[in-house]
Parts: C-alpha cells; structure tokens; sequence
C-alpha cells in the first residue's frame, strides 16, 4: 500500500511521457518539425513501452 | 483373560458426499473447470480444451460455462467471503443486459451460433481490458466477472471514442488543440501523482496521443469534404490548380480536355482515400508525391509502403504538353492513367502488372526521356 504522501510513480512517469509527446506533436502540428513515420513510429512505440514498463514495475511492488 | 476394553469403538465418519464445487486456487476465470476436473477426477485442462471446442462450435460453451459460473459455489476456501444477494443479482443483471446486446448486434434467428460467440468475445475483451486497465486479475465471483467485463467494455468504447475524435479532429486542423489536450492530460497525471495518482487517465490520455501522432506522421489532412467527387474540366480555364478532398475517393478526369503545349501544373490532394488522375494519352506526365501510408502509380511505374517520397521527373517530347502533377496523400493511393479501369487482376499471367497486382499496360509514352 502507498502512503498518503507517497507518490505514484506510475502516473508521475506517464504523466513526464505525456508531456513530452505533447510537445513533439504540437511542434509537429505547428510546422516546426516535420515528423515522419520513421520517426512517429518508434517514439509512439516508446511512450507505449515506458507505460507498460512502469506498470509492471509499480504492480510487481 | 481378555484385558481389551469393552468400550465400543465409534464407527468411522460417513463420507461426506463429493460436492460439486469452484476452485478458488486452480482457476484462469471462475474455476468451473478445475472443479468439474477435481469432481470427475480428470484433468482440468481437458475440460479447459473442451470448454473452448464448445464455444467456437455454436458457443454452447460459453452458456454452459456462464450457469456454472452463477450456479456452482466456491469451495470452502472461496465460501468463505460468499458472494452477496446484490452482487449476485448485480451479476445476473449484466449476464442479461450482455446477452440482449449480443442478440442486438448478432442475428436474432442464429441466436446460438450468431450471437453468442460474438457474445463471449465482448465478455472476454471486456475482461481483458479491464486487466491490463487496472491490473485485476480476470478471477473472482461471477458478479466480479460480469462487473470487470461490463466496465472493460465501457472502458474500451470511451477510449474508441475518444480516439475517433482525436483523430478527426486532428486531420480538420485541430492538431494544435489536441495536442494541448495531451499535454494537459499529462502535467494532470504529473499533478495527481503527489496525492494518490490517477492511472485512470492514462488510457483516455493514450487513446487522444496515438491517432494524433498517426495523422501527423502520415500528414493527414481532412479538410476538403468527404465522399465521392469528380472533377471534369472540359477548357483550360476550368482546370484548376488544386484539387483536394478529406476522405473518399477523387477522380480528375482530364481527358476531354485539350491540353496546349508547355508545363501545367496540378495540385492533388487527399487525406485518406483514393485520387485518380485520367489524362489524355498525347500528354507527358511528371509526377512527385507525398504519402504517408498507401501509393503511387504513375502507368507502369508504381511504389507503396509507409513515408512514399516519389519523383518521376518527366521531360516532354517537342511540341507537346506536360503535365506536373504534384501529389499529397496521407493514407491511401494515388493512380494517374490513361483509362479507367484496370481494376482487375485476370488477366494474362505474361501481361504487365503493377505492385498491386493490377494489370496494365499503360505508358507515359508522350515523354521524351526520364531525366
């Protein structure tokens, strides 16, 4: 069980990743990049990742 | 001289008749199976395999499985919390509302085959969802069940809608909002963490992320209508710079129209659809084009996949038109041709085909040289 004043790491991290992936996009959507699937593709996959991975983590304390 | 006592020895206890029970330590959902296996003495992963063989044959199973679940108590150990009257009749409920959804959406005359199975698939979606959503494992009393595989469902239909409308609204130009709305989701879910969290946040956030990371990688681009259109210029004046539509399919039939010698430009459009571009057969096309996901077939030359970047650079023959066609498709296929057909694959094996395996047997024969 956490404590009170503990913090949850699960959504602290998706929280950060969430964030950042924002901002990439709205770079994106604001013509300052110019993001390809090349690119899109493995960030997605890692935002996905990072989740599951700190999921899992969080669960197996 | 006998020295044994006289006291009656107490006759063994009668066996307590077999009980057909739940598992509550072997089990993958309710523990019908291992307990149906404990009770015959088999082993339960036949019953497992059995149970699976009925429910793709007609989807008896999954009737079988879901009164075992609701009429087959636990054993002692799982009796010991025993399933409340609400609960129960909270399970029933939804075991109703479940089965009355699935004669909706399957066939009401085909009930056992049409819509049971579909039936069970939600269940076990449901279920699943609800697993990887919170991390509660697909066990438990059949109002747990019925209640997780409920939520699943609804959890799964939230983050659909929601990822329909992130990605329309992203393709009509509201990219920059919806991006904002990423970022807000995750300076909450950053926000939460330091008073208990808010891990319910993180599948509606990922639903509104990933169609919109989808349109901006594929730079799809929805404005200009949807459907079926057709465009027939028929005089120069008529032809216009840009053609564009948002999802659908784009025909620019350019045939009747008499091209003059020297470059004309042709701006192509599409955000998720089909653009087919028909040009007379004494014009030279050169082509270039974006896509994101889908193709580009230009006569017999063709290429596809994911970040197209295509260029055929076309000089014309001597005193006749080109055509610069200049091509952006977010997801689907841009075709330029003579005729309109060759939407057939039978024809003859030794005839031209291109990657898609259409048959043609069209040339840009009105250039001069690829440059």
């Amino acid at each position: 069980m956490r404590g009170p004043r503990e913090i949850d790491r699960l959504s602290l991290v998706a929280g950060l990743v969430f964030v950042l992936f924002g901002v990439v996009l709205l770079l994106d959507r604001s013509d300052t990049l110019h993001l390809t699937f090349g690119t899109m593709a493995p960030m997605a996959f890692a935002v996905v990742g990072v989740i599951l991975l700190v999921t899992g983590l969080s669960r197996r304390e | 001289m006998d020295t044994t006592s006289d006291t009656p020895t107490p006759p063994p206890p009668a066996p307590e008749p077999r009980r057909l029970t739940r598992s509550t330590r072997d089990r993958i959902i309710g523990g019908v199976s291992s307990g149906i296996g404990r009770y015959f003495g088999i082993d339960p992963a036949l019953v497992r395999i059995g149970f699976v063989a009925l429910a793709l044959l007609g989807g008896i199973g999954l009737i079988v499985y879901g009164a075992a679940l609701l009429l087959v108590p636990l054993d002692e150990e799982g009796a010991a919390a025993p399933t409340s009257p609400r609960d129960r009749a909270l399970a029933i409920s939804i075991a109703i509302g479940l089965i009355i959804a699935g004669l909706i959406f399957g066939s009401f005359g085909f009930i056992f085959g049409g819509a049971l199975v579909p039936l069970g698939f939600l269940v076990l979606v449901g279920v699943a969802v609800w697993w990887l959503a919170t991390g509660e494992r697909p066990s438990g009393s059949a109002g747990d069940l019925a209640r997780r595989a409920a939520l699943g469902i609804g959890l799964l239909l939230t983050c659909g809608a929601l990822a329909v409308a992130s990605f329309f609204a992203s393709g009509l130009g509201g990219g920059v909002v919806v991006a904002g709305i990423v970022i807000a989701a995750g300076a909450a879910l950053v926000a939460a963490a330091f008073v208990g969290g808010a891990r319910w946040l993180v599948l509606p956030a990922l639903a509104v992320a990933l169609p919109l990371a989808f349109v901006s990688a594929a730079n799809i681009d929805l404005d200009g209508g949807f459907g079926e259109r057709r465009e027939r210029p028929a005089t120069i004046a008529e032809l216009e710079q840009t053609y564009r539509l948002g999802a659908g399919e784009l025909v620019v039939d350019l045939r009747e129209l008499d091209l003059p010698s020297g470059d004309h430009p042709l701006k192509v459009r599409i955000g998720t659809g089909h653009a087919l571009v028909l040009v007379p057969e004494d014009v030279c096309v050169a082509s270039s084009a974006e896509v994101g996901v889908g193709g580009v077939t230009v006569f017999d030359r063709s290429s596809g996949g994911i970040d197209v970047d295509w260029n055929d650079g076309r000089r014309a023959r001597t005193g006749a038109a080109r055509l610069v066609i200049e091509g952006d498709v977010g997801l689907g296929l841009l075709e330029v041709r003579h005729r309109e057909h060759d939407h057939d694959r039978d024809g003859p094996p030794w005839q031209d085909r291109d990657r898609f395996g259409r048959v043609t047997d069209e040339r840009n024969a009105a250039c001069a040289t690829a440059s």
